[in-house]
This record gives structure tokens, C-alpha cells and sequence, in this order.
């Protein structure tokens, strides 16, 4: 009979970890990543500044001045817009990649209203008409996957993912429209638009900052307090028990997925309204699928999604200046190296979910884990022979 | 030391925190059956696994025919000639017998497949047809397979888990001669039950487990299912089900010709006739897959019905939708094999099921105000509208009022005594006992006067099953009428007072419990007594088994 | 554990220390400080020509790394503005923007700060929006383009009288199939591929007694391998001789490559990667005015509105001949370039092309932009189209005969 080799490594599930450590574990994974990546840069890179000149340039391309403060916070709330949306249907296990369709499809609706109405009707009027367009144009683009996921149980991921290229293709469809002797782009438009709530950058970034704060808010409450929230959740956990709960869960797979489009179309509402006053085909910057880590890193929770998406922009915006200064004039750096974190981040879960054992440890007792062995535990290493005729043992 | 075909030394198994195994020594020895006794979730299937290779152990050594064995996966388990006989068959269901019995072997052609089956199975009694597809097989049958399986590739010391549990009373008798004949082979045989019963039938010894451990060890012939049960539960306790007496009380729930359609479009239930009095235990037995999940679901209102009917208190609820059925009073509690799939959603906590059936009629909780007798009529009339006004507010109230839930949730821990760390524990870091307690108690919070309650002890340790059937006998002598839908027939003929049985869909008729045997509703079980078809009224079938026009 | 904590708590607070130690050293002098804003990054030969250029001329004028700061992968929206508010926080003098579609958001950031000048090429508005510190830039390079359609023309006598040419090269009229893969069908482009058409025609018709033809093809966008390739895969099926393109990738020049099929590239030589099909490059130099935009701000002079560089002032180039031109193309083009330079020739003469079968006399073209594009200026003076005069962004958008557009993608 051969001997078979004992396992060299073998994994066991934890049962859970404190939270202090979980975080701590995160946050080591993402240093090592910023580490590693800083020192290949600052290595390789025509101009280093040096291995702490990495951090130095991180830090003040996210926070160098007031304007680059502001735009930061901007972005991060435009950002945790999408991924509140997203988040909303994510929690009925409803995976809406169409995030950027959506946002598309709200910056179109928008820039219709602005090119013919805009001058013609009273602003106000032509931003209520604007905001309600724009709502109706991210939902219908939900709405759409959402009706044949409910009926005919079609896939919701591709179904979503096309209509991001179907919206895509609608803008520059329109773009060449109005602008046919053009290279696919647009003026910004000047009647219509919304106006800055201040002076300079603050003026212009405050709108987002406020709304998409104020939307989270308002979306957690809804998710926690509200019987749609609670539906929502339902369905998400065991779609047989909220059908016994008597859910009809057509209707609200559909309902739900108004909501997510629509708060995607309110995105693209503030793209196009007040931030670019135009539109073209990448305006989305593909925040349908950075908002889709956000949420996922931010266990669907709006307070973490509010953390990682401010994170998340803190790197990219700090990237941008570490290739400016460190002399890289090619931007896929600062993409690869928040790749490169992404990396480390979901790595770590590994490490947070597993224990690994190697062998030739296998007989220690383990320390925090091991309850205490019984007191009587000399009985029961005792050799075996003599368990013949042992009668009831107490 | 080669008296002992397989030998464990200080074997254990930890998941996280919990102890499944702690510190176990076990002796097999050649050419005998041991029984390895415990209850729901004692650690017997943990450590069987650990000796088939599905499971590293933590600790410990494992000793084959004298030599130490290391096994980590199920190859190194088939080179020690171990096989396990898993509760949950790991068959192919498109591939026929033979097939199955070759998968992953080195294998001779099909035809002499099939001609070493036949060898094997005529050498221990076995009845097989190589060349039947899995999915045309019985639940025995593709036991057999299993078995033969196993044997096929040498395996002299065998593990059977649970290999009674699906069967009827029949074939476990089949069952039990060919496992004699193996052993007369020279074959060890482990086999994994909680059946006192079958333990003093067919084993030599038997070693207990309780929670994780090794208790010992005894010959079954000095002993007897009291001083097991002892053992199993580590304190003396009566093994009866009280059966309080029945009222007849008019019937609550009345079932006419229902023909249910499964998932795949057969007949999953087919004209079948019965009704539930007030105050008394029907239970039904069948084999698993006989109709009973489909028949909950017709009358819970989540499956629609081909034709028939269902008569509440006089009234049809077919077509009615399941909250206007709990509304009247008909709750259901179902614990399927995953014991999570249905009724409770996993990942939310106590509070938060608790609330499943009456969330949308939580309001904001305003009070109305009390009409007193000093009213002037003005005062009257303000009053009465400003109740009209918050009635109108917490009818069309959003939220959901998570204190009330809480209550309830925190009076049935009270009652059931459910252990949990606070409400807000997500109800899937519950142990299976409690979680059913959850459900069960949620269920009876409505008051219902009629309970359907499927499965309600699958899994459970000795204390909680007593506990579940105390609750049943509380709800029956409250004039509560319940279908009780089980596998233990043991249990049925203790609890019940009446035993419906089901064959593929069909009913077999309907018996008394204290006047009938397991082997009577063991046939009618494998369809092989009909006594719906018996003319005139043999012994034991209850009187009004058909409506008549003579309703109480 | 403990130790780990203390480890990492203080690895982070040294961090953070030397970070903000390191962010503190902006230093300020007399340097004057220039900024630059690219649509794409060097993997962009439109953007990388720029780049090359811009720091060539910062190294010359003595302008030290530090003292330009290059933002790139600037979309063209908003993002553009917020990059050059960026540029003049950082305490730029000049700002440099490289793509159409920055325009707009370049204007709006010089009327916000007016003590910055703001540059920009291929752009439109700055002759008529009024704004002083908002500067217009290009080059004549449709004579580049001539040129270079002067050496596909030379190898394309070349092929035929070496009987390399097959039977699907020909046109109905037996006139020789060339191609050319463009971007978007405005008048840069036309400009473009009318000039290279004109070019390849003349020596032609001045050799053999046929003419070319040409068939072009859209991708709509600027940058994208996979449109390109498929656009030159499409011309070389259909049975062009030689391919040019205006297009920022390596699609057409690889696809040109694996088809043995000679190309004309733009913005810089291709050789390295196409050693067998390379004729010959043209290139708009920006040096020059990148230049003289520094000195005007060293010395506090006005930048003109419209800049438009010259043949004389080497805004206009080509790369090195590659190994696929035809012998003789070297004198041949040196020829026609002194005739250009003199006066002597000129690209849009009207009498070497036909509209409809007919000379133009006149043409409107739309040189002040508006959204209708009213034609407004009358362009074709004493029989000669003058491209690049009004405003230093081309506008000649007529289709002549002899030129197919394949698709209106």
C-alpha cells in the first residue's frame, strides 16, 4: 500500500475576524501596493523625484490648492452617485452593468432640452424640464433589461452592458446631427444651463457635492427604513421566501431598477447641465464600472462608498500629478498603478477569510482559536487497545 | 494491533471556533458492523469524512490494518479500500448504473462492466440492472448503485451515512441482509444513524458521539435503546411523545380532487381528497419527492393548482394570494433540505423575518384616540376624523416599524428558547435547531388555525425535537388543526393521530396511528398497498376519510 | 500583533512626514513657466509630434524641466478647463492646448484669466471672438502633404513601368487606385487628402500619359488601430496602389505593412515599424512656433491671433525618405518644394482640378464659425484657392472630381 504524502498546505475558513484587524489588513494591502508601485516608478520613472517625492506628489495632486480640493470632492460625490445607484439594485442581487448607459443616456436627455429649449422657455422651467428628462431617459435605459430580467428571465449583466454601447452610439449619433461638418465634438452651450452656486471652483463644484450628498443620505434611509428597502433586501437574500412574504417581485425588480436609472440619469444630468455643458461619448468617464468597485469595496454601504470613492479619486487625481512631475507623459501609469491596488485590496480578502496551516505544525495547539480541552482529556489519549468489553462510559 | 481494520487516535476537526470533532479515538474491527450513534450534529458525518478524504483532520492520526494512513482526498481513501456511501448520492443521473460505477476508474470496457457488477451483486444479494439509466431508478435502487460503486473498487471497509433515512421499511430490511452478507464476506461496515432501533438490529457495536466527542463505546448485545439514548444525550429522559386527546372539531381545511402540476409539468399531486380537523394531527408520510413540497405549496397559495379545490372554514382559497391566505389564518412553515430556502431569508436577522408576513401593514404606530361616554357629540365627531385621518396615515405608512418586529421577535426567543445573541443575529449564524424555531415561531405568532409544518425536526438534536412537539401538542389542544409532513415514521405513529400516505402524488389512504404498523404504511408507501381501492374497510383506515355529506 | 501596529504607525507617520516635507519645494525665479495640454499621451503620433516639439523648444530657449509642466489624456469637455485653471494656479505664463475640441474651454479659461496667454492649434475662434489673450496656430501643411503626394506619385510611376501594378489597381477610366484613410469628413481633412491627391496627380500625368484616382474612407475618430486597419484593408481589397491616411494610429501604416502595400504616413515616420512600405512622411513642425510663442512671452510682445507656419519658417516638413521610395523621389521633391517656396506653384491651383467637370472661379468658405456654417469669405482669388489665409485653420472642403468618399461612417 503506497503512503500518501501529507498536504503541504491546506486552508481553513475563519469564522470571523474583529473589525479593527479586517481594516487594518485592508489598509497594510493597499500601502504595500502604493509601495511597490512607488518604488518601480520611482526607479524607472525620466525625472524621479525620489521615493517619498512618490507620496509628496500623491498628496498635492489631490490636495495642492484650494481649486484641486474642490475638484477632488467633486469628483467623489459624482462618483458615489453612480455607485449609490448601482448599489440600489446590487442589493437585489441585480447586477446593473449599464451604469454608463444610463449616465449617457441622462447627459443626452439633458443636452436635447438645453439645445432646443434653452433661451426659449423661462431657466427655470427649462431645468425642471431638464432634470425630469434627464430622470427619465437613465430610467427607461434600466427599465428596458429590467422588464425582460422580470418576464422572461433574461441575463441581466449582458443585457445592461449592450445598452451601454447602444447609448453610446445615440450620442454621437446626435453630435453628428447637430454638428455634421465637426470631429465629434460640441460647444459647451451657454442658454440653459445651471448656474454656479458661488464664486470660481467652489461656485461649480458645489452643486454635485451638495446633491449626490444629500441623494446618499436619502438612498441609505430608503435601503434601511422604507418597506421598498426592505422588499429589496428580501429578494436580494432568497427570492422564494419574499415571494412567500407575498412580494410580487416583477414589480419590484422593476421599480427598483427605475430607481438605479434614474439616479444614474441624475448624474448625467449634472455632467451635462452644470459641469461640461456639452456631451460626447465617453462622458460617463466609466463610472458605471468604478462605481461598481466602489460599491463592492464599500459593502454596499453608503457610509464605506462614501470612504473608498474618495479614496479611489484621491489616487487617481495624485496619479495624475506623479506622472506629471515624475516626467511620464503616458497616463496608463496612473491606471495601472490603481489597478495595481484594486489588486492587493481583493487579494487581501484571502487573507481575512482563510487561515493557511503548513504541515508539521499540525499537532501544536493554536492559540486565540482552540477552545480550552477538557479537563478529563487524559482518558482520551489513552492508547486504544482495551476498549473491548468497555461498558457504558459516562 | 491487526485485529483493527481502521483505528483513530485523538482525531479532530475544527471550523473556526466550533469543535466538530475534538479529540475522538475510534476502533473498527474486522468483519463487523459498527454503528456510530449521535444526534443532529454530533460530529458522525465530520469525522466520516475525514476517513473517506473529504476533510484534513486538525489533529490526530489514522491507523489502516495496523499502518498509519494519511488521507487527504477521496483517491488516497479508495487506495486504503475505504468507500463511503454518502447520504446525499453523488450519481450521475443521464449515465446508467454501469457507467456510474466505472467513473473515474481506469476502466475495462462496458461489457465486462456489466458483467462484474452482476458478479458482485449475486455474491451479496443485491438487485441491479446495470444498464438503467439513474433517472428511471428509486431512491433504493440508486442506493444499490452507490453501494456497488464502492465495492467495485475494492473497498473492504465500508461507511454507510444515514443509508436508511430515504427508505421504507422494506427495503431497509433488504438493506440490512445484504450488509450481513457482506460482512460474512469479511467486509467492516460503518454505519451512521440515529435510529435506536436499527442499531439493535443489524450492528455489533456501538460507539456514541455527543457534540464533537467520543463517549465510548458497547456491545450492542449488552445494551439497550434507553441506556443509548442516555449516552447520545448525556441525561436520562423520556423517549415518549405525549399524544393528547383528539376533539373532533369540525374540519378547517378541506382538499377535493386537488391535482398539482410539478416544476417539469407531471402530476406532482393527483386527485387527492382529504381534510383537517381542528384539534387534531394529520401527518403524511412518503418517500421524498412523493408530492409533499407541491401540496404545501398549493395550499401556502405559491403554486398554482391544475384543478381541484381548497376549502377554508367553507370558502375557496385557491387563487388567492399567500397574504390573504395567512390572513385567514393558514400558516406554513417548510424546512427544506437546506433548511434556509424557503420562509426565512438567510442574511437578515431575527427582528428583521420576523416582520415577513405583516410588514406592510406596519404603520407609524399613532394610536386612535379613545371615544369616551363624556363626549360631547363635537368633541365625538373631531375625534372620529382625526382617527380616520391617522388610520389614513399608517395604512399608507412607508416605513416599517422595526420596533414591533423586535417585540415579537424578542417574545418567541422568550418562549422557544432560542439561542441567540441578540435579535439583530443574521439568522443563518444560528444553529439549524434554532433557525427552525424561528420559523415555527413566527409562524404560530399569527395564531393560525390551521399548521402546516413540514420537516419541522430535520436535523435536530433529542431536547429541541421534544420541544418542537410539545409546541405541536400546545397548538392542537388550542384547537389548531396541523398537517404534520415528516420522515420518522417512528415519530408519525407517536404523534399523529391520523397518518395520510402519499405514493407519486397518489393517495393511499388515510389510517389511524395507534392501529396500524410500520409495515402496513411501509407498503402503502412504496405504492404497494392502495387501501382507497380496498373494498369494503380493513383494519385501521379512519372512518371520514372521505368528505361526506355529513359534515360536523 | 502590537509590534505591528506600532511598526506600521509609525512607517506611516514617516511617510507622511517626508511627503510633506517633499511637496514643499515649488521654487520661483525668473523662469517664465509654460504649460501643455495633450488630448491623448505619446502612444498618440498626433500628440507625441507635439510633445517632441514643445520640449525641444523649452530645452532650446533654455526653459528647464521644472519650468513645463504637461497634463495629458485631456478629454475634450470640461476636464480641459479645469486642467488650464490647474496650469495657471501652478504659475504658468502660457498654456498650450493641442486639440480642436479644446478650444471652447481654452477661450473660457483666457476670458477668466486674462494675464495668461493661451495657445492653440487647429483651432477657429480667435481671429473673430475678440478675446487678446486667445491665440490660433497651424501650418500650411497641405503644401506638406503635396509634397508627399509628389513621392507617392513618383512610386507609383515607379510600379508602373516596372508592370508591378496588377489588374484591379486600375480604375474604370485606367487610371491608378490610391487610398486614404481619414478621420472626419471636415474641411482639415479634405484640405488634407485633396492636397496629397494634387500632388500624386501631377507627377502622374507629367510622366505617363494616365492619372490617379482615389478612394477615401471615414473612421470617425481620431484614434483608433482597429478602424484604421480595417479602412486600409478595405482600400487595398478594393485595389489601391498606395495608401496615405490622417489618422492618429499605427492601423493603416501596419496594414499597409502586411500588404506589401506602399504608405505615406503623417506625423512622423513609420520606418522603424514599416522598413518595407515606407515612402515618406510629412509633419507639421512645431518648433518654430512654439518659439516664437516664448520669446513673445519673454519679452512681453502679442502672439498673433492666427499664426500659420510656412514652408520658410520649417512649420512644414518631411521625415526621411524610406526604403520603399522611388529613386529620384529625393530631387524630385526638392524640386517642387523651391517652386512652392518661390511662388512659382501653387497646390490649389483650380485650373488642375475639376468640380463637377468644371473649373470653380469662386468659392464661399466658412471661415468665421457659426453654428449654420455660413460660408462667409470668398476664397479662390486670380484662379487660385488660397487655403490658409483668413485664419490659420484650413477650410477647404470642396470635393473634387477624382476623389470618392467610400462611407459617411
Amino acid at each position: 500500500m503506497k503512503n500518501t504524502k501529507e498536504p503541504f498546505i491546506h486552508i481553513t475558513r475563519r469564522e470571523g475576524m474583529p473589525l479593527w484587524k479586517g481594516l487594518l489588513i485592508r489598509a497594510a494591502a493597499v500601502l504595500i501596493a502604493l509601495i511597490l508601485s512607488d518604488i518601480v516608478i520611482s526607479a524607472a520613472a525620466p525625472r524621479s523625484q525620489g521615493f517619498f517625492g512618490f507620496f509628496g506628489a500623491l498628496f498635492s495632486g489631490a490636495f495642492g490648492t484650494e481649486r484641486r480640493i474642490w475638484l477632488l470632492f467633486q469628483d467623489t460625490f459624482l462618483l458615489l452617485g453612480v455607485a449609490v445607484a448601482l448599489v440600489v439594485a446590487f442589493k437585489m442581487k441585480f447586477w446593473n452593468l449599464g451604469g454608463n448607459g444610463q449616465i449617457l443616456m441622462g447627459c443626452l436627455a439633458c443636452a436635447i432640452c438645453l439645445k432646443y429649449l434653452g433661451g426659449k422657455l423661462p431657466d427655470p422651467l427649462v431645468w425642471l424640464i431638464m432634470l425630469v428628462a434627464s430622470l427619465a431617459a437613465g430610467a427607461l435605459w434600466a427599465v428596458i433589461p429590467a422588464i425582460f430580467k422580470a418576464f422572461f428571465n433574461t441575463n441581466e449583466s449582458l443585457f445592461t452592458l449592450m445598452m451601454n454601447y447602444i447609448a453610446m452610439n445615440l450620442v454621437a449619433f446626435f453630435i453628428s446631427y447637430w454638428y455634421p461638418n465637426g470631429t465629434a465634438t460640441m460647444p459647451p452651450l451657454t442658454e440653459g444651463v445651471l448656474p454656479p452656486l458661488g464664486e470660481g471652483q467652489m461656485g461649480k463644484s458645489l452643486l454635485p457635492i451638495l446633491l449626490f450628498a444629500v441623494v446618499t443620505a436619502a438612498i441609505y434611509l430608503y435601503l434601511r427604513f422604507s418597506k421598498h428597502g426592505y422588499e429589496v433586501a428580501l429578494i436580494g437574500d432568497s427570492k422564494n421566501t419574499a415571494r412567500y412574504a407575498g412580494i410580487n417581485v416583477k414589480k419590484v425588480i422593476i421599480r427598483t431598477l427605475i430607481l438605479s436609472g434614474a439616479l444614474c440619469g441624475l448624474v448625467g444630468f449634472v455632467l451635462t447641465g452644470s459641469v461640461n455643458r456639452m456631451i460626447h461619448d465617453t462622458m460617463d468617464n466609466n463610472m458605471g464600472f468604478t462605481g461598481i468597485m466602489v460599491a463592492w469595496m464599500g459593502n454596499l454601504d453608503p457610509l464605506i462608498m462614501a470612504g473608498v470613492s474618495f479614496f479611489i479619486n484621491f489616487l487617481t487625481r495624485g496619479m495624475a500629478q506623479v506622472c506629471t512631475k515624475f516626467g511620464f507623459t503616458s497616463e496608463a501609469l496612473s491606471d495601472t498603478v490603481v489597478g495595481l491596488v484594486y489588486f492587493f485590496f481583493i487579494g487581501c480578502e484571502f487573507f481575512i477569510r482563510y487561515r493557511v496551516h503548513f504541515a508539521g505544525r499540525q499537532n501544536k495547539q493554536r492559540g486565540e482559536e482552540t477552545p480550552t480541552p477538557p479537563e478529563d482529556g487524559e482518558r482520551k489519549r489513552a492508547p486504544l487497545s482495551k476498549d473491548a468489553g468497555e461498558k457504558e462510559a459516562n | 494491533m491487526d485485529e483493527y481494520a481502521l483505528q483513530l487516535q485523538n482525531i479532530s476537526k475544527y471550523f473556526g471556533s466550533v469543535a466538530a470533532n475534538r479529540n475522538i479515538d475510534l476502533t473498527l474491527r474486522k468483519g463487523e458492523i459498527l454503528s456510530l450513534l449521535g444526534e443532529n450534529g454530533s460530529g458522525k458525518t465530520t469525522l466520516m469524512n475525514m476517513i473517506s478524504g473529504i476533510y484534513y483532520p486538525d489533529n490526530g492520526r489514522i491507523f489502516v490494518n495496523g499502518e498509519e494512513a494519511h488521507i487527504s482526498s477521496p483517491q488516497d481513501a479508495f487506495r486504503y479500500k475505504i468507500g463511503m456511501v454518502h447520504q446525499h448520492f453523488k450519481l450521475i443521473d443521464i449515465f446508467s448504473a454501469a457507467q456510474n460505477i466505472v467513473l473515474g476508474t481506469k476502466g475495462s470496457g462496458l461489457a465486462r462492466i456489466n458483467e462484474e457488477v452482476k458478479a458482485i451483486a449475486e455474491k451479496y444479494g443485491f438487485e441491479i440492472d446495470p444498464k438503467k439509466k439513474i433517472y428511471d431508478m428509486s431512491v433504493s435502487e440508486k442506493q444499490t448503485v452507490e453501494i456497488v460503486k464502492v465495492l467495485y473498487r475494492g473497498a473492504d471497509i465500508l461507511i454507510l451515512d444515514e443509508p436508511t433515512a430515504v427508505l421504507t421499511p422494506q427495503e431497509t430490511e433488504k438493506l440490512f441482509l445484504v450488509m450481513r452478507a457482506m460482512k460474512e464476506d469479511g467486509k467492516s461496515i460503518i454505519i451512521i444513524t440515529h435510529k435506536l432501533n436499527e442499531v439493535m438490529a443489524i450492528s455489533d457495536r456501538v460507539a456514541v458521539l455527543r457534540k464533537g466527542e467520543y463517549i465510548g463505546c458497547v456491545d450492542t448485545a449488552d445494551t439497550d435503546p434507553a441506556s443509548l439514548t442516555e449516552m447520545m444525550v448525556g441525561e436520562k429522559i423520556t423517549l415518549n411523545i405525549s399524544r393528547p386527546e383528539a376533539h373532533a372539531e369540525r374540519p378547517l381545511l378541506e382538499i377535493r380532487d386537488l391535482t398539482v402540476n410539478s416544476d417539469e409539468g407531471s402530476h406532482a399531486i393527483e386527485k387527492l381528497n382529504f381534510f383537517i380537523r381542528g384539534g387534531e394531527i394529520l401527518g403524511v408520510a412518503g418517500i421524498a419527492g412523493c408530492g409533499q413540497r407541491e401540496l404545501c405549496e398549493a395550499i401556502a397559495g405559491l403554486r398554482k393548482i391544475e384543478s381541484g379545490g381548497i376549502y377554508h372554514e367553507g370558502e375557496s382559497i385557491v387563487g388567492l394570494s399567500p397574504r390573504a391566505i395567512s390572513a385567514r389564518g393558514v400558516a406554513m412553515s417548510f424546512i427544506p433540505e437546506d433548511r434556509l430556502g424557503m420562509g426565512l431569508a438567510p442574511s437578515m436577522s431575527v427582528t428583521d423575518n420576523m416582520m415577513l408576513k405583516n410588514y406592510q401593514d406596519h404603520g407609524y404606530g399613532i394610536k386612535p384616540l379613545p371615544l369616551s361616554d363624556e363626549d360631547t357629540p363635537e368633541e365625538a365627531k373631531k375625534k372620529n376624523a382625526r382617527n380616520r385621518f391617522t388610520e389614513f396615515l399608517n395604512r399608507h405608512c412607508p416605513f416599517v416599524d422595526r420596533k414591533k418586529a423586535r417585540a415579537e421577535a424578542e417574545r418567541i426567543i422568550k418562549e422557544l428558547d432560542i439561542v441567540t445573541p441578540s435579535t439583530e443575529t443574521p439568522v443563518r449564524r444560528l444553529s439549524g435547531g434554532n433557525v427552525q424555531k424561528v420559523l415555527l415561531g413566527r409562524e404560530i405568532l399569527i395564531e393560525p388555525n390551521v399548521l402546516i409544518t413540514a420537516y419541522p425536526v430535520r436535523g435536530l438534536d433529542i431536547n429541541s425535537s421534544y420541544l418542537i412537539y410539545d409546541i405541536l401538542n400546545r397548538q392542537k389542544e388550542a384547537g389548531t388543526g396541523i398537517l404534520f409532513i415528516g420522515e420518522d415514521l417512528d415519530v408519525m405513529l407517536a404523534l399523529c393521530d391520523k397518518i395520510m400516505v402519499l405514493c407519486h402524488g397518489k393517495m393511499m389512504g388515510v389510517v389511524h396511528a395507534e392501529k396500524t404498523t410500520k409495515e402496513q404504511l411501509g407498503l402503502m408507501m412504496a405504492g404497494a398497498l392502495d387501501l382507497e381501492e380496498e373494498k369494503g374497510k380493513p383494519m385501521g383506515v379512519a372512518k371520514d376519510t372521505r368528505i361526506g355529506e355529513d359534515q360536523a | 500583533m502590537k509590534k505591528l501596529l506600532a511598526l506600521g504607525l509609525a512607517a506611516a507617520m514617516t511617510v507622511t512626514g517626508a511627503c510633506l516635507l517633499a511637496s514643499c519645494n515649488e521654487g520661483s525665479d525668473d523662469s517664465i513657466t509654460v504649460g501643455f495640454i495633450a488630448l491623448h499621451d505619446d502612444n498618440s503620433t498626433y500628440d507625441k509630434n507635439f510633445l517632441d516639439a514643445i520640449k525641444a523648444a523649452c530645452a532650446a530657449k533654455g526653459i528647464d524641466e521644472d519650468h513645463l509642466i504637461i497634463k495629458t489624456n485631456t478629454p475634450e469637455d470640461n476636464t480641459c478647463y479645469d486642467k488650464a485653471a490647474d496650469l495657471v494656479d501652478q504659475g504658468c505664463d502660457v498654456i498650450f492646448a493641442d486639440s480642436f475640441g479644446h478650444e471652447e474651454f481654452i477661450l473660457q479659461a483666457a476670458k477668466d484669466f486674462p494675464d495668461v496667454q493661451f495657445c492653440h492649434a487647429t483651432g477657429t475662434l480667435a481671429h473673430t471672438a475678440g478675446v487678446a489673450n486667445h491665440h490660433n496656430a497651424f501650418a500650411h501643411i497641405y503644401q506638406g502633404r503635396y509634397l508627399a503626394g509628389v513621392a507617392a506619385g513618383m512610386k507609383l510611376v515607379e510600379m508602373y513601368e516596372a508592370n508591378e501594378l496588377e489588374a484591379n489597381n486600375f480604375d474604370a477610366d485606367g487610371n491608378i487606385k490610391i487610398g486614404y484613410v481619414g478621420a472626419y469628413p471636415y474641411a482639415e481633412v479634405v484640405s488634407g487628402y485633396t492636397s496629397f491627391f494634387l500632388g500624386a496627380q501631377s507627377v502622374v500625368e507629367e510622366e505617363t500619359d494616365i492619372s490617379v484616382s482615389m478612394e477615401v474612407t471615414y473612421t470617425s475618430s481620431w484614434f483608433n488601430e482597429r478602424a484604421e486597419r480595417e479602412g486600409a484593408n478595405t482600400l487595398i481589397s478594393r485595389g489601391a496602389a498606395l495608401i496615405s491616411q490622417h489618422a492618429d494610429s499605427m492601423g493603416a501604416p501596419s496594414a499597409c505593412e502586411k500588404a506589401g502595400v506602399p504608405n505615406v504616413s503623417y506625423n512622423g515616420s513609420t520606418a522603424a515599424s514599416c522598413p518595407n512600405t515606407f515612402i515618406v512622411s510629412s509633419y507639421v513642425n512645431w518648433e518654430p512656433y512654439f518659439e516664437y510663442m516664448i520669446d513673445c512671452v519673454m519679452n512681453g510682445e502679442e502672439i498673433a491671433a492666427d499664426w500659420t507656419g510656412t514652408l520658410a519658417t520649417e512649420s512644414v516638413a518631411l521625415t526621411e525618405f524610406g526604403a520603399a521610395a522611388a529613386e529620384g523621389t529625393a530631387e524630385k521633391v526638392a524640386e517642387v518644394r523651391a517652386q512652392l517656396e518661390s511662388g512659382e506653384l501653387h497646390v490649389f491651383d483650380c485650373s488642375k482640378f475639376t468640380v463637377n467637370g468644371e473649373h470653380l472661379t469662386s468659392y464661399m468658405a466658412d471661415v468665421d464659425t457659426d453654428d449654420n456654417f455660413t460660408p462667409d469669405h470668398e476664397a479662390i482669388e486670380n484662379g487660385i484657392f488660397y487655403e490658409s489665409k483668413h485664419r490659420s485653420a484650413p477650410y477647404f472642403d470642396v470635393r473634387i472630381d477624382g476623389i470618392t468618399e467610400l462611407s459617411e461612417s
